[in-house]
């Protein structure tokens, strides 16, 4: 289920925080409002129909910090940051 | 006779004595790894961080052990977090600890202060220890902004201006290459245009630079 917050919803269903993997890359997967716009790190998405967005991020060995922004047409926004460690 | 027995009762006095007491030093953690503190709140939860750590590294002195947590104190040699529990772990600092600050290249290690958030990764030294091998700065906000509105200025290449629904106008510097999106709207890119910018939150010395722009669909 979406999680409401203000007036737009943002759900990550991939990686949980503070998820330690041992692959360089890690896939991001969730879904926010048709039509609105995601970004994941450096990544940006217009949401379509199916309110699914995927992308795949490198990760530096170590922490690192993932941050998704979801926003629609009337400026409201939502944001999750996520930590996710690459043990090699 | 007598010399031979206060003989025989000395040597047998003193080795009992050289038993007694090394029965008595190993009573003691020979590696003095538990050494029981004041039982203070603040000292059993820290004394529980590290047993959680140490259970949760398998193998205390191989595998890495990652915190995130709000930082306490930091100084040269240390950083100390709270965890979410309430508990503490104090982690040491070396030379090769590596500084992380998602979003933020201005800031510098001194520039970690008690109350922000962050994430460590620690291993253990030969003698227990934790010693910091990355520490990496959660920032409190997102470190990129998404702001909506209309353009009321667009120079391709150089600048954009927008005006939100409350008035207020934005300029982005538009630096190298963009994103836009949908492709098939970049044409549309033009004065009086719905948009959305991704930028960083905080300026750079350049100005707001642009990191994408999704043109909206046209409002009839």
């Amino acid at each position: 289920m979406p999680e409401p917050s203000g007036t737009i919803w943002l759900q990550v269903l991939s990686p949980q925080d503070e998820a330690v993997v041992n692959t360089s890359q890690v896939d991001v997967i969730g879904a926010a409002p048709a039509g609105s716009v995601v970004s994941v790190n450096d990544d940006i998405f217009l949401v379509g129909d199916d309110q699914q967005f995927k992308t795949t991020l490198s990760l530096d060995e170590g922490p690192n910090l993932i941050e998704i922004l979801a926003s629609d047409e009337n400026g409201n926004e939502t944001s999750l940051l996520l930590t996710v460690t690459y043990e090699p | 006779m007598h010399k031979y027995r206060f003989f025989l009762f000395l040597t047998l006095s003193l080795a009992l004595l050289l038993v007694t007491s090394q029965a008595f030093a190993s009573s003691g953690n020979p590696q003095g790894q538990h050494t029981p503190g004041p039982n203070t709140p603040g000292a059993r939860a820290t004394e529980k961080a590290n047993e959680r750590a140490t259970q949760q590294a398998g193998n205390p002195h191989g595998k890495h052990e990652n915190f995130k947590g709000t930082v306490s104190a930091i100084d040269s040699t240390s950083i100390t977090l709270t965890l979410r529990d309430g508990s503490s772990v104090t982690v040491g600092l070396s030379a090769d600890t590596r500084m992380k600050f998602p979003g933020r290249p201005d800031l510098r290690p001194t520039s970690i202060q008690p109350g922000m958030r962050a994430m460590v990764r620690a291993i253990r030294d030969q003698s227990g220890n934790l010693i910091a091998r990355a520490v990496m700065v959660i920032p409190g906000k997102p470190t990129k902004i998404h702001r909506v509105g209309i353009v009321t200025e667009y120079m391709a290449g150089s600048s954009i201006t927008i005006q939100d629904k409350n008035g207020n106008t934005y300029t982005f510097t538009i630096s190298g290459e963009i994103k836009l999106l949908p492709p098939e709207r970049a044409g549309t890119l033009a004065v009086g245009a719905r948009v959305t910018i991704i930028a960083p939150r905080d300026p750079a010395s350049g100005g707001v630079i642009v990191k994408g722009i999704v043109i909206h669909p046209a409002t009839p």
